[in-house]
C-alpha cells in the first residue's frame, strides 16, 4: 500500500548508494535511538518507583505531574543540574570525569544494535533496528561488559575507601555473571542457527524459554546481576559502603550513573525478552496490524520490567562471596550442561 | 541465703539486708579482690552487672558500688561498697575476673577521677579527649573551661529569658594549678594506627554518622581485604549527662529524663526509676495501676521489638525490603493504643510515683483485642517468611555467633543471651508489679546466631501479647494511684531496681539524702554491655556481617551514652 | 523458596490499600488523651505557680494578663509557655490545683523566630472573660477591697478602743487601789 511504496522506493535508493544510505541511517537512527532510550528508561524509573510503592503499601511519586506523579523524574533532574560540581581531592580527575561518560556510551553503543520491536507491513515484520549486524547478539554481550569499566573506573578514582570496595565488588560480581551469560546465548544462536537477534526473534517458533527452560533462569538470575539489582547489588549496598562505587559522585553526574543503571535495565528486559520470549511475535491484532508486533513486544518488555522491580521490593541481599561462589561454583556448569542441552536438542528436532 | 553469704573472710564492714534478693555489704578496699572471688567461684555470681560512683563529699570519700548477680544459680543481688578517701582515690580493678567491668571502670574514671589500678585500657569512654580531667560529676565540679582560653564557662541567665554560657575571668586560677593535672594517654586515633601491622590492611569507618541506623557510635574497622581482622568501638557522641542533671531536679521532675535515655522504650525506664523510688519511699502502687504498669510494658516491648526487627531488616536489604515496611504499618496501631492511653506517642511520662498517670480510657479492651489479634497473625506470618527465605538464612546462620559461656562472659543480656541459651529474663529474675500472677514462657534458642536473636525477639512478641490479653482479663477496678505527700522527700538511703526493657536488663540506682532531690541516680542500661561486647563479636567477620552482626544486637546508643 | 516472599509481596501489592497519611490535606485523628498545646481557663486560674515550678525545664514564666479573674488571680498572673522548650510532659497539667491547665489535640507550632513560639496566655486561654466581665469583677474585687480595708478599719479601731479601756481601766485601779 501506501507503506510498502514507500519502502520500495527506499530499498532501491539504498541499493544505488549503500554508503551514504548507512551512514544516513546511522545518524538518524542515532538521534531516535537516544530519544527512545532515555525516554523509556524515564518510564522504567517511573514504572520502579510507583510499583515499588505499591508493594509496600504506599503511593509513589503523586505530587509532582498530577495525581500520578509523571513529571517527578523532570523534577528531579532539574535537582540535579542545580548542584554544585565538586571533584574530591585526590581524586583522578580525568578517570572521574569519564566513568559517568563512558557508561553512556556503553549504553549507547548496545542500543544501537538491539531491534526495538517491530511493524507488519504486508505480513512481513521489518524490524526497527539501527544496525543489523549478523553477529549482534553476541555484539550486545559483549557491549555490555564494558560497563564493568565504567564501574571500576568509578569507584577507584574516587579516593575513598567505600568507592574502592564498591569498585572490586562490582567488578567480581560483573565478571562472575559474564560467563555464563555468554555460554546461554550461545546456546540461544546454537538452536537458531544464527547469531543475529532479529533472525533469532523470526526462528522462535516455540519460545526458547520452554525450549531451553535451564537456560531462562540462568540467563535471568545472571541479568539481574549484571544490571546490579537486588538481590545483587552489592556494589552500591547502602548500609555497609553508604553508596559504593557511586559515593563521591554529585549533581548531574550521579544522575547520568544513576540513570544509565535503568537505561541498562531496559536493554537488558529487551534483550531478555528478544532472546527467550519470542521478542515480537504474536498473533495480529485486528484493527493495528502495522503495530502488533509492537504490542505484543512491549508487552512482554514490561512483564520482565515488573518482574524485576518485584524482585527487587521483596528480597534481601545476598553477600559478595555468596554472590561469587554461586556464579563459579554453581552457573557456570549449569549453563555448561544447557550448552550441551541446546546442542543435543537442535541436533535432533531443528 | 544471704546469712550464708555473710559467713566469709571477716573483712565485712557493714552490711544490710534488705529481702532475699538484695544484699548491700560494705568491703575493706584492701580486700576487694578477695572477696569478688570468693563470690564468684564458690556463690556462682558470674554477672557483673555494673558500677557506679558516689560522691560522698560531706564524709570527704569516693563510693564505688558494684553490682554482682548470677545468671540463674540464684536471685540474689550483691551491692558491694567500697569507700575510699577523696584525696587520691585508688580501687583496684575487677577486669581480672570479670571482662565486662571494662567499660565500667572506664567510666567511673573519667566522671569522677578514681583510678582503678590493674586496668589494661584506662581511657575515656563518654568524654572527647579534651575534656577528661576535671572529674565532672564530683559535687564540687564548676564547669567545663573554654578549652582554647581555658577559662571556665558558668551558665547565667541572659536578658531575654535563655540562659547562656559566660566565661569568667579565672586564668589566674588556671595558671597557678588549680586545674587538676591531665593524665597522659594515646589517643584514639593512635591506638587505631598502632594495629596497622602490613600493607594490605586499612582501616574504614563506619563512623558516628552511618547507615547502622540506631544512633551515633564510631565503629572503625580494620579490615583486610573484605575480612575484619579488628574493631574498634567508642561511643559518647549523644552523651547529654543525665544522671547529673536528675541531680538538680526533684524526683517528680526526674521522670521526664528517664523518658528520654531510651525513647523506644520509655515506659521501662520511667518504670525502673519509679520502682527504685517507691522501693525508698516504702509504698507499693495499688493493683489496678501495677496492671496497668505491665499492659503498658508489653506493649513498648513489641514495638519495640518490631522496630529494632524492622530497621534490621533494612540493613540486609536496604528499605526497599518490603516486610519492613510492613513492621512498621504494624507497629502504627500498638502506637496508637499507647497514645490512646498516655497521650504521647513515645516519650511517655506516664508512670509516676505510687501509680500511673491516668486510667485506661473507656472501650479500651475492645479496641486492643482486635489488634492483638492481627498482630499475632502477623508476627506469625513474619516468623514463617524469614525462615523460610533461603537467601535471608544464607547471611543470617551463623553469623556472630555467641556461645553462652562467652555470652555469659562478655555480660550481655536480653535477647542475645536468650538466644545463646539462658533463660534469664528479669521478669521472672527479679519479679515486680503483678509478673507472677501471669502465665508466660522465657524464649531462648540455642544457635547463639543472629538469625536466633532475631527469632527470640519475634518469639516474644507473641509471648507479650498473651501477657497483655491476661491483663485484660484479669484487670481489678480500683484507684490508680497511692496518695502521696506533696513534696517528695525520700528518707535517706538506696534502692536498686530492675526491669526487664526489651532490649536487656536494666536497672536503676538511686541514693537520697533526705532532700527532694536524688544525690545520686546511676542508669545501668543493657545496650552498655552489648556495645562492649561488640568488638570480639565482630572479628574475623566480612564487612558486610558487620552490619548483620550489629544490627541483628538492636543498639539503642542514646541508653548508652545517657 | 524465595517464592515465598515474593508471593507475599505480590498479594500486599494486589490486595492492600495505601497507607500514606495524606497529610495535609487529611489531618490524623488524635485520642482524647493527646498531650497537645496548653489550654488555659483563665477563668479559674488562681495564679499559684506551681505549674511554672514544676516544669523540668523552665519553660512557664508567670505574666501580667488582662482577662482573668481579679478575685481568684490577686496578682494578676498567668502562664506563658515556651514551646521552643517544652516536652510536652504534662506535669504542669498533674500539678495545677484548680484543673484549669489542660492539654488539647492541636500540635503544629511553627514560627518563623524563637519568639514567635513563646505562647502567652492570650494564645493559649481558651476561657476567659470579656472586657466588660473583667470590668464587672475588678469593680468587685475593688468593692471587696474597700469592705476589707473597712472592716480592717474598724477593727482596728475597736482594737485600740479595747487598749484604750484596758489602759483606762488600768489607769483606774492603780487610783482605786490607790484610794483604797
Amino acid at each position: 500500500m501506501y507503506l510498502s511504496t514507500i519502502i520500495e522506493t527506499v530499498s532501491a535508493w539504498a541499493a544505488q548508494e549503500p554508503k551514504i544510505y548507512a551512514l544516513a541511517i546511522g545518524l538518524i537512527g542515532a538521534a531516535i535511538i537516544s530519544a527512545v532510550i532515555n525516554i523509556g528508561a524515564m518510564a522504567v524509573v517511573w514504572l520502579e518507583r510507583k510499583f515499588l510503592g505499591d508493594i509496600q503499601a504506599r503511593f509513589g511519586p503523586n505530587r509532582v505531574g498530577s495525581r500520578w506523579g509523571l513529571l517527578q523524574l523532570g523534577a528531579d533532574a532539574i535537582k540535579l543540574f542545580t548542584k554544585e560540581d565538586s571533584i574530591p581531592r585526590g581524586a583522578d580527575k580525568p578517570v572521574y570525569v569519564w566513568a559517568p561518560i563512558i557508561a553512556s556510551i556503553t549504553t549507547m553503543l548496545v542500543a544501537a544494535a538491539i531491534p526495538f520491536g517491530a511493524l507488519r507491513i504486508d505480513g512481513k515484520d521489518y524490524p526497527l533496528v539501527v544496525a543489523n549486524m549478523d553477529i549482534s547478539a553476541f555484539y550486545v554481550e559483549a557491549a555490555l561488559s564494558i560497563m564493568t569499566i565504567a564501574v571500576f573506573m568509578a569507584g577507584f578514582s574516587s579516593n575513598n575507601k567505600y568507592s574502592m570496595l564498591g569498585a572490586f565488588r562490582g567488578i567480581a560480581r560483573m565478571i562472575a555473571y559474564e560467563v555464563p551469560m555468554g555460554v546461554c546465548v550461545i546456546a540461544v544462536a546454537l538452536m537458531a542457527h544464527s547469531l543475529n537477534l532479529v533472525e533469532i526473534v523470526e526462528s522462535q517458533t516455540l519460545w526458547y524459554a520452554f525450549a531451553q527452560p535451564l537456560g531462562f533462569i540462568i540467563f535471568t538470575i545472571a541479568l539481574v546481576t549484571d544490571l546490579g539489582r537486588i538481590p545483587f547489588d552489592q556494589s552500591e549496598a547502602e548500609e555497609e559502603i553508604i553508596a559504593g562505587y557511586t559515593t563521591e559522585y554529585g549533581g548531574i553526574r550521579w544522575g547520568l550513573l544513576y540513570f544509565q543503571e535503568y537505561i541498562n535495565m531496559l536493554l537488558g528486559s529487551i534483550l531478555l525478552v528478544l532472546l527467550f520470549l519470542g521478542g515480537w511475535n504474536g498473533p495480529s491484532i485486528p484493527v493495528i496490524t502495522v503495530l502488533s508486533p509492537m504490542v505484543w513486544f512491549l508487552m512482554k518488555v514490561l512483564i520482565v520490567l515488573i518482574f524485576l522491580i518485584w524482585v527487587r521490593g521483596s528480597l534481601v541481599r545476598f553477600r559478595i562471596d555468596q554472590v561469587t561462589d554461586l556464579g563459579w561454583k554453581w552457573m557456570l556448569p549449569l549453563s555448561l550442561v544447557n550448552l550441551a542441552w541446546a546442542a543435543f536438542v537442535g541436533l535432533y528436532f531443528a | 541465703m544471704s546469712a550464708i553469704q555473710s559467713a566469709f573472710p571477716g573483712a565485712v564492714l557493714e552490711s544490710r539486708v534488705e529481702s532475699d534478693r538484695r544484699l548491700w555489704i560494705t568491703v575493706d578496699p584492701k580486700r576487694l579482690v578477695e572477696i569478688t572471688q570468693f563470690l564468684r567461684d564458690k556463690k556462682d555470681f558470674d554477672h557483673y552487672s555494673g558500677a557506679a560512683g558516689v560522691d560522698r563529699i560531706n564524709e570527704n570519700l569516693f563510693e564505688v558500688v558494684e553490682i554482682l548477680t548470677s545468671h540463674g544459680a540464684h536471685q540474689v543481688v550483691v551491692l558491694m561498697k567500697v569507700k575510699v578517701p577523696r584525696d587520691k582515690p585508688s580501687v583496684r580493678s575487677l577486669t581480672g575476673l570479670y571482662w565486662n567491668a571494662n567499660w565500667y571502670e572506664r567510666e567511673i574514671w573519667e566522671m569522677f577521677g578514681i583510678n582503678f589500678e590493674g586496668h589494661p585500657e584506662l581511657y575515656p569512654l563518654l568524654l572527647p579527649d579534651e575534656l577528661v580531667g576535671y572529674w565532672p560529676w564530683r559535687k564540687d565540679f564548676k564547669g567545663y573551661p573554654d578549652t582554647t582560653t581555658g577559662e571556665r564557662a558558668i551558665e547565667q541567665v541572659g536578658p531575654d529569658g535563655y540562659t547562656e554560657f559566660k566565661i569568667m575571668p579565672h586564668t589566674e586560677l588556671i595558671k597557678a594549678g588549680v586545674l587538676p593535672e591531665r593524665p597522659k594517654y594515646p589517643t584514639f586515633r593512635e591506638r587505631e594506627e598502632a594495629e596497622i601491622k602490613s600493607d594490605s590492611e586499612m582501616i574504614m569507618h563506619m563512623g558516628p554518622q552511618h547507615a547502622i541506623v540506631p544512633g551515633p557510635f564510631l565503629l572503625d574497622l580494620l579490615i583486610e581485604g573484605e575480612r575484619v581482622k579488628k574493631a574498634f568501638l567508642d561511643v559518647g557522641y549523644i552523651h547529654k549527662g543525665i544522671e547529673k542533671i536528675m541531680e538538680n531536679r526533684t524526683y517528680l521532675q526526674g521522670i521526664v529524663y528517664t523518658d528520654r535515655m531510651c525513647y523506644l522504650a520509655s515506659i521501662t525506664n520511667n518504670e525502673a526509676y519509679c520502682g527504685a523510688v517507691e522501693r525508698l519511699l516504702g509504698i507499693t502502687p495499688p493493683e489496678r495501676a501495677q496492671y496497668i504498669r505491665v499492659i503498658l510494658a508489653e506493649l513498648s516491648r513489641i514495638q519495640s521489638h518490631l522496630l529494632g526487627t524492622g530497621e534490621f531488616l533494612t540493613l540486609l536489604g536496604a528499605a526497599t525490603y518490603s516486610p519492613f515496611q510492613y513492621m512498621i504499618i504494624d507497629r502504627e496501631d500498638i502506637v496508637y493504643l499507647m497514645e490512646s492511653i498516655t497521650g504521647a506517642r513515645i516519650t511517655h511520662t506516664f508512670v509516676r510515683f505510687g501509680g500511673v498517670r491516668n486510667d485506661l480510657p473507656d472501650g479500651f479492651a475492645d479496641k486492643a483485642r482486635p489488634i492483638l489479634k492481627r498482630m499475632r497473625e502477623r508476627t506469625e506470618e513474619y516468623m514463617d517468611l524469614l525462615h523460610s527465605d533461603p537467601i535471608y538464612t544464607r547471611r543470617m546462620r551463623g553469623i556472630g555467633v555467641l556461645s553462652p559461656g562467652d555470652a555469659r562472659r562478655l555480660g550481655v543480656s536480653g535477647p542475645p543471651l536468650r538466644a545463646s541459651d539462658t533463660p534469664y529474663d528479669m521478669r521472672r529474675e527479679d519479679p515486680i508489679l503483678v509478673y507472677p500472677d501471669l502465665d508466660f514462657k522465657v524464649v531462648t534458642r540455642k544457635a547463639g546466631d543472629a538469625e536466633a536473636r532475631v527469632e527470640v525477639r519475634l518469639e516474644e512478641i507473641l509471648e507479650s501479647i498473651h501477657i497483655i490479653e491476661q491483663c485484660l482479663d484479669q484487670i481489678p477496678d480500683g484507684p490508680i494511684q497511692e496518695k502521696l505527700p506533696k513534696k517528695i522527700k525520700p528518707e535517706p538511703g538506696e534502692a536498686y531496681y530492675r526491669v526487664e526493657d526489651p532490649r536487656g536488663e536494666m536497672g536503676i540506682y538511686v541514693v537520697s539524702d533526705g532532700s527532694e532531690k536524688p544525690y545520686r541516680v546511676k542508669v545501668r542500661g543493657p545496650v552498655y554491655a552489648y556495645m562492649q561486647a561488640l568488638p570480639p563479636l565482630l572479628e574475623g567477620a566480612y564487612v558486610a556481617d558487620v552490619v548483620a552482626i550489629a544490627g541483628s544486637m538492636d543498639a539503642c546508643t542514646s541508653e548508652v551514652d545517657r | 523458596m524465595v517464592l515465598k516472599s515474593l508471593k507475599y509481596t505480590l498479594k500486599t501489592a494486589l490486595t492492600t490499600t495505601e497507607v500514606t497519611r495524606l497529610y495535609p490535606e487529611v489531618m490524623m485523628e488524635l485520642p482524647a488523651n493527646e498531650r497537645g498545646i496548653h489550654e488555659l481557663d483563665a477563668t479559674t486560674c488562681i495564679g499559684c505557680g506551681s505549674c511554672a515550678r514544676i516544669c523540668p525545664n523552665s519553660c512557664i514564666e508567670m505574666v501580667p494578663y488582662k482577662y482573668g479573674n481579679p478575685l481568684k488571680n490577686r496578682k494578676m498572673q498567668f502562664p506563658q509557655i515556651d514551646y521552643g522548650r517544652c516536652t510536652f510532659c504534662g506535669l504542669c497539667v498533674d500539678e495545677c490545683p484548680v484543673s484549669c491547665l489542660k492539654m488539647g489535640k492541636k500540635t503544629e507550632i511553627a514560627g518563623w523566630e524563637r519568639k514567635d513560639i513563646v505562647y502567652g496566655p492570650d494564645r493559649i486561654a481558651v476561657k476567659k472573660f470579656s472586657e466588660k466581665e473583667v470590668a464587672e469583677l475588678e469593680a468587685e474585687a475593688k468593692r471587696q477591697a474597700e469592705e476589707k480595708k473597712k472592716a480592717a478599719a474598724a477593727a482596728a479601731k475597736e482594737k485600740a478602743a479595747k487598749a484604750k479601756g484596758k489602759e483606762n481601766k488600768a489607769k483606774a485601779k492603780p487610783d482605786e487601789g490607790g484610794e483604797a
